[in-house]
């Protein structure tokens, strides 16, 4: 009997550790793939090795845009959900926020953030974080030069997954291997 | 008394084979033995799960997420696997079977961190620990072992370590004054090893109690440091009832469970029962004693450094005769350390003005010296008792 809850246990932690990849295998395959342009700084994490802090133009969301309108001191971790529609070079911006869930419009792609108060952000804007913020690299690799842009998944849902970062429109992996 | 103590009495013609086993078993003596294979087997548990998490921290971008993935599952089953297969198919080698079932929880950790790391997630810290404790939270109960539930009590300390700390957490304590919640879990972990002695899970009772005693012991000498807690800004949106809680349940815990300490007296049992209980009542109100507005360059004693150093004194003095009495070699041994070092801080503390500065290290360090041969002959007697069987006793 034991050895079969034992069983159960390491099925279930095998279970976690797949379905967590078959889920983001499933947002990085079949969610709309949008370019965000982004800057670095790059700490190192105790058990996933060094990765870069991506602060997208996007994480800082002009008051303005909300509706309906919301002020800066908005709850920390309060949920946001942001739409996001291409510019001409592109890039995706934002074009309106809010606190309660809505339907984007057509051309336009929803993303799900909180926000983060505990971030500096200017005195009309709220910075949100999307979850979108880590993207660990290889030992050594943290400390890129150039134009850093994010090619992002994201799926209905709003939960959206970084799928690759370019550094000057090259994959962040070949460009940091010419570097070297 | 050990196991290689009765075979020698045994090989002596004193006791016949019988008798040998009947003393074996009334003291639940274990081969002296395996003890090297036991801290052998862990250390390359501990070192194999720790090359695999910095493989992973190093981050090959050479291989695909699906190898990667499949290795890290592989590496975690086939631990367990092997663990399994060494202690209960074959039960040849039991301890290093469990010491693989301590890999393969820890690999599950690894792996977590794996998933997070190939699809970037940033998910809250406190939160990747969480899941692993859950993951692991049945295995000590299904696999009967002490290092597993020993990982769980590290995994609930983490847990709680990295919670305190987050600044959106509901229980957020991230300042100087989160050592007195540690040294509470430590006393929550006691009482709870000390309930466990009557119950079906005794054999993870001494796991409890050991690492319980250890953590508060760490964690509570600081406050015997002059100038520690005494000033510092502390934050408004800290958790204001997490501490009496904690600081209740600690207590609840050693006075209901220090009834099960069966080898004391009557008197014995209800004294360190209170002392536990006092211990955290104590911890709980360091909390709420008011801090300095000056800041001093050099931390000088205060009312609560001191009261803490002679209380942490009495209870190192209660633990070690609770130790004697338990025929507790740790008990005493953790005990007479850290009144050792009680008296060092204290005496740091106490350092006067510049102008005795030299007298007092010549005069102080004499003490010292002399003091460390009376402790040391102090436990070693101590020790010789409680390897002296009661009987034996005058």
């Amino acid at each position: 009997m034991k050895t079969k809850l034992f069983i159960l246990v390491l099925a279930l932690q095998s279970a976690w550790i797949l379905g967590t990849a078959i889920v983001q295998e499933h947002t990085l395959a079949s969610g709309k793939v949008i370019l965000l342009e982004t800057a670095r700084v790059d700490p190192r994490d105790l058990l996933r090795g060094d990765y870069l802090i991506l602060n997208y133009k996007i994480s800082d969301v002009p008051v303005n845009l909300f509706s309906p309108p919301a002020t800066k001191d908005l709850p920390n971790g309060t949920k946001i959900y942001v739409a996001l529609a291409p510019t001409t070079n592109q890039f995706y911006v934002v074009t309106r926020a809010s606190a309660n869930e809505f339907t984007p419009a057509a051309g336009e792609v929803l993303l799900r953030g909180k926000s983060d108060q505990s971030r500096w952000s200017s005195t009309n804007s709220i910075h949100v974080e999307y979850g979108l913020e880590r993207f660990y690299v290889a030992e050594g690799t943290g400390n890129p030069t150039g134009k850093l842009t994010a090619q992002v998944a994201v799926p209905a849902s709003g939960r959206s997954r970084v799928k690759e970062v370019f550094v000057d429109g090259k994959p962040y992996a070949e460009a940091m291997k010419e570097r070297r | 008394m050990k196991y290689g103590d009765v075979q020698k009495l045994q090989e002596a013609g004193l006791i016949t084979d019988e008798q040998r086993q009947k003393i074996v078993e009334h003291f639940q003596l274990k081969e002296d033995g395996g003890k090297f294979l036991v801290i052998i087997s862990f250390i390359g548990a501990v070192l194999v799960a720790a090359g695999v998490a910095l493989l992973i921290a190093a981050h090959w971008d050479e291989i695909p997420r699906g190898v990667k993935l499949i290795s890290g599952l592989a590496l975690m089953l086939g631990a367990h696997g092997a663990g399994w297969w060494l202690r209960d198919a074959r039960k040849n080698y039991p301890r290093t079977g469990e010491a693989l079932h301590f890999a393969g929880s820890l690999l599950f950790l690894a792996n977590i961190a794996l998933v997070g790391q190939i699809y970037h997630l940033s998910s809250r810290p406190a939160n990747v620990f969480l899941l692993w404790w859950v993951g692991i939270a049945a295995l000590p109960w299904l696999l009967r072992s002490a290092a597993q539930f020993a990982l769980l009590l590290l995994g609930i300390g983490i847990c709680f370590g990295v919670e305190i700390n987050d600044a959106t957490s509901l229980i957020r304590f991230d300042d100087e004054h989160q050592v007195l919640l540690y040294a509470l879990l430590g006393l929550v972990f006691t009482g709870s090893g000390l309930l466990l002695r009557k119950s079906y899970n005794r054999d993870f009772s001494r796991v409890a109690e050991t690492v319980g005693l250890l953590v508060f012991a760490i964690f509570s000498y600081p406050l015997t440091w002059a100038g520690f807690l005494s000033w510092g800004y502390r934050h408004a949106e800290l958790n204001q009832w997490l501490l009496p809680a904690l600081g209740a349940l600690a207590a609840l815990l050693a006075l209901s469970g220090c009834r099960h300490l069966t080898a004391l007296s009557q008197q014995w049992r209800v004294t360190w029962g209170v002392t536990l209980a006092g211990a955290a009542a104590l911890l709980v109100t360091a909390n709420f004693v008011a801090q300095q507005n000056e800041w001093h360059w050099f931390g000088h004693m205060t009312p609560l450094n001191t009261v803490a150093a002679i209380a942490f004194f009495i209870f190192g003095l209660l633990q070690v005769q609770v130790g004697v009495q338990e025929r507790s070699g740790f008990l005493v041994n953790l005990g007479v350390v850290f009144i050792a070092l009680d008296l060092i801080a204290t005496y740091i503390g106490l350092f006067g003005s510049m102008a005795f500065t030299g007298l007092m290290f010549i005069v102080s360090g004499a003490f010292l010296i002399l003091f460390a041969v009376f402790l040391e002959k102090k436990r070693r007697a101590l020790m010789k008792q409680i390897k002296t069987p009661k009987e034996a006793r005058p």
